[in-house]
């Protein structure tokens, strides 16, 4: 079963903050959709391949081959950024 | 006590395709920053990624040099963190399912056999500067490179075992060319897992992983340091909590980088990315061209050219070396003196150049004009030796080398004849020695031909004629 802590530890890694108030509401909804979805494990799968995907299940592979036609320009990778030098984005340090 | 130290090794290796693991972006090391990016490795909203077909070659292509079992149907997942060096909010890796599983390297020097417990397909991350001005820039042209991430069980257990299996890990990865493996350009890197049991007591301190290894000596330094903070805990009635550390090669230590929770990456299954179908086909051609390894190689090598095991093994530690070895052989036609000469004095001026022999002037070529200039006895061996090294120095070939220092040996009878003379009638005391048979005495005389004629004398031709001249004054 879905506790608080375990919200809040999602929550944390997601980093999304959660008020008290949200985290009674949202262990309520969860607690609710995780049971219905707990319904489909009484479905025996026994020997079924698991199903990825419903669209092109099969991946199909792309040739190692340079596309330049997709590559963007130094100015539009940067356009959105709000600092830059040198070509890079800047940011305060993260160094941890 | 008796502890029992137990390490297992996470590698990640750069793969050498021409173009990123997602997208159409150019591999190629280095460039500009922020040259090589598009909407995909660069995690733009709607940007769809597209498997690049050679990285899973080359991924099959590790996992069968590697003894592994290729599964044909793998998936990719999704690996959520915030950090900027990947701008998505996830790596996209492969966890439930990988491409490879269940092989091995055997390591014959201690007799054990190391397990690899997978082999899998992920992407790089993009590089983060920091500057002194406590700023950070970012370039994402790392980002999105293929990478496969090859994951061993906990069976080694000695910094020197863990250092053996890297050397094999890196010169089979080396010969199937695909990739560098150059760990001081970061397209090899080892985290190591360690910790140690003391079984008689039950005791056991958690697992430490260590990043930041930019070497192999690196790996054994860091292996022996947290061997004994893990034992200096334990036996102080403590133990090591379950952490990242990171090596700091200035003080030889390792610093905690932070605490290691549990599933804390989040994965779901790549929903963009459909199965990664490798059929039986793929597989068999793959295997059919597979390039020699270098056991393989070792024992053509015993046999072709009649090596000892030792030399074999030397030669064959290193691809380029081999086939340096190869091409030389192709143009002279003495196994044995090329490789005494390469195991001698051109691999003991690599090691302390720290070189690789391709990235010197040294050609095949080269070194058969050199060993064919000792065998015509044009120069001697040990003048031989001197040309090698003017032209590690200078890249000028032999043959102009010896010609410029004018160090071609003197053959000419009647040129020897004249300075045997001048040192016969300079050593009275000698010659009555060689009369009185001490045959060191022929040595000295020898020896003071080759002095005046600055070692161009032909050694053989001085001791014979110097014999005649000495019997005919008896
Ligand atoms: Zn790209």
């Amino acid at each position: 079963m879905i506790s608080k802590e375990d919200i809040k530890k999602v929550a944390d890694l997601s980093m999304i903050n959660l008020s008290e108030q949200d985290i009674k509401c949202m262990e309520e909804k969860l607690v609710e959709s995780i049971q219905r979805v707990e319904i489909l494990g009484q479905a025996n799968t026994d020997g079924v391949e698991p199903l990825l995907q419903v669209h092109e299940p099969i991946e199909e592979f792309r040739k190692d081959l340079v596309e330049v036609d997709y590559i963007l320009d130094r100015e539009e990778v940067l356009v959105n950024t709000k600092e830059q030098q040198y070509g890079y984005f800047k940011l305060l340090n993260i160094m941890d | 006590m008796s502890f029992k130290t137990i390490i297992g090794l996470e590698i990640h290796t750069e793969l050498m395709t021409e173009t990123k693991m997602f997208c159409g972006c150019t591999n190629e090391f280095g460039g500009d920053a922020n040259t090589h990016c598009c909407p995909v490795c660069l995690g733009l909203p709607g940007a769809l990624p597209r498997i690049n077909e050679t990285a899973i070659e080359y991924a099959v292509k590790s996992g069968l040099a590697l003894n592994c079992k290729i599964n044909t149907s793998s998936q990719t997942d999704r690996k959520h963190y915030f950090y900027v060096d990947l701008t998505k909010g996830y790596q996209t890796s492969q966890a439930e399912r990988p491409i490879c599983e269940e092989g091995f390297i055997e390591l014959e020097e201690v007799g054990k056999k190391v397990r690899i417990e997978r082999i899998h397909v992920e992407e790089d991350t993009g590089k983060l500067n920091h500057t002194e001005t406590g700023e950070t820039l970012v370039d994402y042209n790392r980002a999105g490179v293929p990478l496969i991430e090859i994951v061993t069980r906990p069976d080694m257990s000695t910094g020197e075992e863990a250092r053996l299996f890297l050397d094999k890990l890196r010169a089979r990865l080396k010969y199937l060319e695909v990739s560098d493996v150059r760990m001081e350009q970061g397209s090899l890197r080892c985290d190591v897992n360690i910790n140690i049991v003391d079984e008689e007591r039950g005791l056991k301190s958690n697992i430490s992983e260590i990043k930041n290894l930019n070497s192999f000596r690196a790996v054994e330094k860091a292996i022996e340091f947290e061997e004994n903070r893990h034992k200096e805990l334990l036996e102080a009635g403590k133990n090591t909590i379950k952490e990242t550390r990171r090596w700091d090669e200035s003080v030889g230590e390792t610093i905690l980088m932070r605490e290691k929770g549990d599933s804390q990456y989040r994965f779901i299954t790549e929903g963009d990315i459909g199965v990664l179908n490798v059929d039986e086909k793929w597989i068999e051609d793959i295997k059919n061209h597979m390039p020699e390894l270098p056991a393989e190689k070792k024992s053509r090598f015993i046999k072709d050219f009649s090596l000892p095991e030792y030399d074999a093994e030397v030669l064959t530690q290193n691809k380029e070396l081999a086939n340096f070895y190869e091409k030389t052989v192709e143009l002279i036609d003495d196994y044995s003196m090329v490789s005494n000469w390469i195991m001698g004095d051109v691999l003991r001026r690599i090691k302390d150049e720290e070189l690789e022999i391709e990235e010197t002037p040294l050609t095949p070529n080269l070194l058969a004009e050199l060993l064919n200039l000792i065998k015509a006895n044009t120069i001697s061996n040990n003048v031989g030796k001197k040309v090698l090294r003017t032209l590690f120095e200078t890249g000028k070939s032999p043959k102009q080398i010896v010609e410029e220092e004018g160090l071609s040996q003197i053959s000419n009878e009647d040129e020897l004849i004249e300075m045997i003379e001048k040192i016969i009638s300079e050593n009275e005391q000698s010659i009555e020695d060689y009369r009185a048979g001490k045959d060191r005495a022929l040595g000295f005389l020898v020896g003071q031909v080759m002095k005046i004629s600055r070692g161009k004398a032909n050694p053989q031709l001085v001791s014979e004629k110097m014999k005649e001249k000495l019997d005919s004054l008896k």
